[in-house]
């Protein structure tokens, strides 16, 4: 039985090699995601092992590489997704919390590069209250809210 | 090599890079945010309870497109007067201001075009 978050992941590209920008070294795709704001996205294996590490290095934080496979739901039904204020031409940041069977919940944010060849930055942390700039008082771009 | 100030843990990945303070994977963190004055440079801040520690010392640091933003942040730093040092063992930094940090990691990743890494054997020997 397909989970939901598989349904809307296409493989099709699963092993090939891509380079998501010039000059970068190549990576290679683990899969793609319909985003309504930037069409298709992809995620590497590249990206998605370095994001378990990263995360693993904060026990508040390690939650995150477990539920990598949250992120095609993230990127495919957001709650929130904002023009990231650093990169208002490059890079939105989509936002979601996830109610997980214990009760717990959780909140990813996922950068996505938007021009050319739309990919996955890296996944973060995210604690449900405010989007990135809010704290700093900057008037913030929203794509969804 | 012996550690002088904060070690922090090292991830570069085509542009992305960031770091994190090794010393006390226990605390907790606030969201990213950016840092003031210093476009592209994001940081986590140390919080316990909800509530920030230390007047709210800086526990992790993002960057996302570091290629394209590193020379201006290293240029900001260079004008603030962070006090922490900090060291980081892969790279044989020891007690660096943080300038000289994101600068050491800008001419290995970003001029020496080496590959991604992200350093898994560091969290060994931390453990």
């Amino acid at each position: 039985m397909h989970s939901t978050a598989e349904l809307i992941v296409d493989y099709s590209e699963n092993g090939k090699g891509i380079v998501l920008e010039e000059g970068y070294h190549p990576e290679t795709i683990h899969y793609s995601v319909r985003s309504e704001f930037d069409g298709k996205v992809y995620m590497t294996y590249e990206r998605e092992r370095n994001i378990a590490i990263k995360r693993r290095r904060r026990k508040s934080e390690e939650y995150v590489s477990v539920h990598l496979d949250k992120v095609p739901l993230v990127l495919a039904d957001p709650d929130k997704v904002i023009v990231d204020p650093d990169y208002p031409d490059s890079t939105h940041i989509y936002y979601r919390m996830f109610e997980l069977e214990s009760g717990e919940r959780i909140g990813l944010a996922v950068p996505v590069f938007t021009k050319a060849t739309r990919y996955v930055y890296t996944v973060h942390s995210w604690k449900g209250e405010r989007v990135k700039g809010e704290a700093r008082g900057l008037t913030i771009t929203w794509l969804k809210r | 090599m012996m550690s002088v100030g904060k070690t922090l843990g090292v991830s570069y990945l085509n542009g992305v890079l960031e770091l994190t303070v090794l010393d006390d994977p226990e605390v907790g963190t606030t969201d990213y945010e950016m840092l003031e004055g210093i476009p592209g440079l994001e940081v986590t801040r140390a919080t316990e309870n909800g509530k920030l520690l230390h007047r709210g010392d800086i526990v992790g640091l993002l960057v996302l497109r570091f290629h394209e933003k590193g020379p201006g942040i290293i240029h900001s730093l260079s004008k603030l007067s962070f006090p922490d040092r900090y060291s980081v063992p892969e790279m044989g930094v020891s007690g660096a201001t943080l300038d000289r940090v994101f600068q050491t990691l800008y001419d290995y990743y970003v001029l020496g075009e080496r590959e991604p890494t992200t350093v898994p054997e560091l969290m060994t020997t931390q453990a």
